[in-house]
């Protein structure tokens, strides 16, 4: 365990106060994983600064210091992207101010510790919203939603975090602040903004985000439609994108997720003997919603879909997509640990690979559960599992080693909003040849040549090689 | 010998001419279709590389709406390829349908459909860069979200060509909704057309696309009456949607029908005029028309109003009877005074005199790092963003 000098804990405290300054290792606890199970990776000392400036002033110090630390929102990360394992955390949850709602120009300035859904409640009023909205929106930060680039369902129509922030005010990790992109007017030159946003606290501490906000909908039609089989569901995915029609959400969830979420407190009323659902949101201006909902719901029939069903009352909405965003809690009924996977194939790959999927798991054994964002070919393959069996846990680190592959393999990617943390650094060079992880390492260092700011994440370099070892030793 | 064979070599070729132009500290000006190769500020360059060798389709599977090609691949091109199966890419920079998708992307060029469809840097997914080393790199995907590793896709975009040379690139399609409608408003004042596209409030957003043009613009495109200013917004959609969008207009001003063709004589209407945009907060854009106005009242300037942006972009054509060097120190003086009242001015195609007067672009310490991670020995469009290394 690394020791800091007195003289580092002394000013950190001067600047926070001693009580934001955690040492101990039961006050450390929390902050010894993330989202990410089978991880755990206890920090040396956690920093909490209350105030933008006292973050600037706490990264100056670890800086003139030469201490390595790690950005920290709420912690939900599902990559272990926000382990800290020996340095330092830094938690931004105290910085949870809405400085600017400026409904004219459909902007806002927030601090990195609001919590998303907070955001989308406080901008409501002006018929407004935050569009990106991850699973963990009643929980997770701006600030973390911007290190990871979020997404969320409804990314389908209105894009990920990245298309929503204008502006940045960051402290680099050598102390110097800077501003990002622009709150109002266009920027030109490189753009700065864009490859911060995704760089997972390697580049840099987030202490002001600005949001471009856009409209509430008119209105807002959602589709259940039932299918007997995952393929036909698959095929009226493809279907429904070919129309032209972008509808705001398109999620599948196959039958292991159905039933694990009917059988929860979050049971939506899905068929539970459905092959597969998928569920369909379409919003924008009223006129012309119907004829969506009635061209969807014939690509769906045309697919084979046994039925649909639309939801008329908002309290219907609101239960059917419970179902959905709670669905990783309900697979904690299952089992005690849940690996929550994120990858992406081309959508027509789709039928394929859950086909593939699916043999991948029963070959190795073990429950998979897919729930995911259909429309963009964002796969979540779900496993739950007992991370203390050494054996299970063997046989779904394995089998989840060969669902990444064959997504590769597929054309796709290893992560489509979750982040490489630590979790998928393995298959970087998978996809990406030598000179181009060289180039994103060269880009790292030209925010943080002393590679400072959460070491060993994203990028497979000769630095990191100790954190492949880490132990699976949760649970 | 394939198509992909001789892209293969005139890849490697590219490669190899650019490793030998870094080993001899030799700059190079990147060229697409030529078309646009006053857009920047001048670049002082040993020689060319161009990739207008490098076109055609890599891979192109309409259900997964992703289209790979060639950097040199023209946007007529792309449009004629998508256009079979119903669907298209979203992007009408300004310039000719001769622009290459790799200038395109370099040079971050997007025009009024960003409305409804994105910006460039929304539909770019994935590209493959020669860097100014030589060294072949590729970044991004071929899907939709993809969030592996640091997003050079980003960087390369909008870069002018000074981290490296686009070869390839992938791009997110849309699929041609049923309806696709163009609607004019025209009035004598601009301050009406402004008050209109303000009471339809969040309203604007559900439009494709939405612009203001003023008398002479209006003039050029085809649609000029009595030196009015015009209203043109495109409604994309289902026809139900898009009757709505007419009516929500109607119910403001007298709404006429236009041809979706005016968006591709827009397209094509700067000829060899320079250009810039200027921006504000939207809510100020009523202030912003009026400066730029007041500052060019002058020339025969063509001005294009974003109003969702805050945007105005302006095309100074050269006016004939004016000398060059006239034309030039009118336009310096206009734009020195334009710039201390409007919030952000960003030169496109200017007359390199005209430039100095514009602050240059990328001086902070992490571009130049950037940039020398990417070409050491700064050869590629040297002095295209006013770099102080030049």
């Amino acid at each position: 365990m690394t020791t800091y000098s007195a003289a580092l804990i002394a000013s950190l405290e001067l600047i926070v106060g001693a009580r934001w300054v955690k040492r101990r290792t039961t006050e450390l606890v929390p902050y010894d994983s993330d989202g990410l199970p089978g991880y755990r990776a206890q920090p040396a000392l956690a920093v909490f600064p209350g105030t933008r400036d006292e973050v600037v002033r706490v990264v100056r110090a670890l800086a003139a210091a030469g201490v390595s630390f790690v950005p920290r929102g709420a912690g939900t990360g599902l990559s272990g992207g926000s382990l800290a394992e020996g340095i330092v955390v830094l938690g931004l949850n105290r910085l949870t101010r809405i400085m600017e709602i400026d409904a004219e120009n459909r902007v806002a300035y927030v601090e990195p510790g609001v919590v998303n859904a907070k955001l989308s409640r406080a901008v409501a009023p002006y018929r407004l919203q935050y569009a990106p909205d991850p699973s963990s929106q009643t929980v997770c930060t701006i600030g973390g939603n911007v290190a990871e680039n979020a997404g969320g369902p409804h990314c389908l129509k209105y894009g990920v975090t990245l298309n929503h922030v204008v502006a940045l005010d960051i402290v680099l990790p050598n102390g110097e602040t800077m501003r990002l992109g622009d709150p109002h007017g266009e920027t030109d030159g490189y753009d700065l903004l864009g490859v911060f946003i995704g760089s997972e606290g390697c580049f840099g501490v987030a202490t002001g985000v600005w949001i471009r906000l856009v409209p509430l909908p008119q209105s807002v039609r959602t589709i259940l439609a039932d299918f007997p089989s995952v393929d036909s569901a698959a095929r009226a995915v493809s279907r429904i994108v070919a129309t032209g029609i972008v509808p705001a959400a398109l999620e599948m969830m196959d039958n292991p997720t159905i039933r694990a979420v009917e059988a929860s407190i979050y049971a939506a009323g899905y068929p539970i003997d459905a092959a597969a659902i998928l569920l369909c949101e379409v919003d924008g201006l009223t006129a012309g919603l119907g004829e969506d909902v009635a061209t969807i719901e014939a690509c769906c029939r045309a697919s084979g879909a046994r039925d649909v069903r639309i939801a008329t009352t908002d309290e219907e909405r609101t239960r059917l997509w419970q179902g959905r965003k709670k669905a990783f809690g309900a697979m904690g009924r299952i089992a005690p640990s849940l690996v929550v996977q994120d990858a992406v194939v081309p959508r027509t790959r789709l039928p394929e690979i859950l086909g593939t999927i699916s043999e991948i798991a029963q070959r190795h054994g073990v429950k998979v559960c897919n729930v995911f964002h259909a429309g963009d070919g964002n796969l979540h393959p779900n496993i739950p599992y007992d991370a203390a069996d050494p054996d299970e846990s063997a046989r779904v680190h394995a089998a989840m080693s060969e669902i990444m592959l064959a997504c590769i393999q597929a054309g796709g990617t290893i992560t489509g909003e979750h982040g490489v943390g630590l979790d998928k650094l393995p298959y970087m060079s998978k996809l990406f040849t030598e000179e181009s992880l060289s180039l994103m390492c060269a880009v790292r260092d030209a925010f943080d040549p002393n590679r400072r700011a959460n070491p060993g994440k994203v990028v497979p370099i000769h630095s990191c090689r100790e954190w492949h070892a880490l132990p699976a030793a949760r649970g | 010998m394939t198509t992909a064979r001789l892209a293969a070599e005139a890849t490697d070729e590219l490669a190899a001419r650019v490793r030998g132009a870094h080993a001899a500290h030799e700059t190079l000006r990147v060229v697409g279709s030529g078309s646009w190769l006053d857009a920047g500020r001048p670049v002082t360059h040993h020689g060319e590389v161009s990739v207008a060798a490098l076109s055609g389709v890599v891979e192109y599977t309409p259900g997964d709406l992703v289209l790979t090609v060639r950097a040199g691949t023209t946007l007529a091109a792309i449009a004629e390829i998508t256009a079979e199966h119903g669907q298209w890419l979203a992007l009408d920079p300004p310039g000719s349908a001769a622009s290459t998708i790799g200038a395109t992307i370099a040079t971050a060029t997007s025009g009024p459909l960003a409305l409804g469809s994105g910006t460039v840097r929304d539909l770019v997914l994935g590209l493959s860069q020669i860097i100014g080393t030589g060294t072949r790199v590729q970044v991004g995907g071929r899907v939709v979200k993809n969030v592996a590793g640091f997003d050079l896709v980003r960087l390369a975009t909008g870069s002018f060509g000074t981290l490296g040379v686009i070869t390839e690139v992938s791009v997110r399609l849309h699929a041609r909704p049923a309806c696709d409608a163009t609607f004019v408003v025209s009035h004598d004042e601009v301050e009406a057309l402004l008050a209109i596209t303000a009471r339809l409030g969040h309203n604007t957003l559900a439009f494709g696309a939405l612009e203001v043009l003023n008398p002479a613009l209006a003039e050029a495109v085809g649609i000029g009456s009595g030196g009015a200013w015009v209203l043109l917004a495109r409604a994309i959609g289902n026809p139900a949607a898009v009757q709505a969008l007419r009516q929500s207009l109607a119910a403001l001003a007298d709404v006429c029908d236009a041809d979706t063709q005016l968006w591709h004589a827009l397209q094509k209407s700067d000829g060899d005029a320079a250009t810039l945009r200027v921006s504000a907060p939207p809510a100020h854009i009523g202030r912003t028309v009026t400066q730029t106005q007041l500052a060019f009242a002058n020339h025969a300037t063509r001005l294009r109003v974003t109003p969702h942006r805050g945007t105005v972009r302006i095309a100074v054509p050269h006016a004939e009877p004016l000398p060059a060097v006239a034309w030039t120190t009118a336009l310096a003086s206009t734009l020195e005074q334009l710039s201390s009242h409007v919030h952000k001015v960003v030169g496109e195609r200017l007359p390199s005199r005209v430039w100095r007067v514009l602050p240059a672009t990328t001086v902070d310490p992490i571009s130049r790092r950037i940039r020398d991670a990417f070409d050491p020995h700064r050869i590629m469009n040297r002095g295209i963003f006013g770099e102080h290394n030049a």
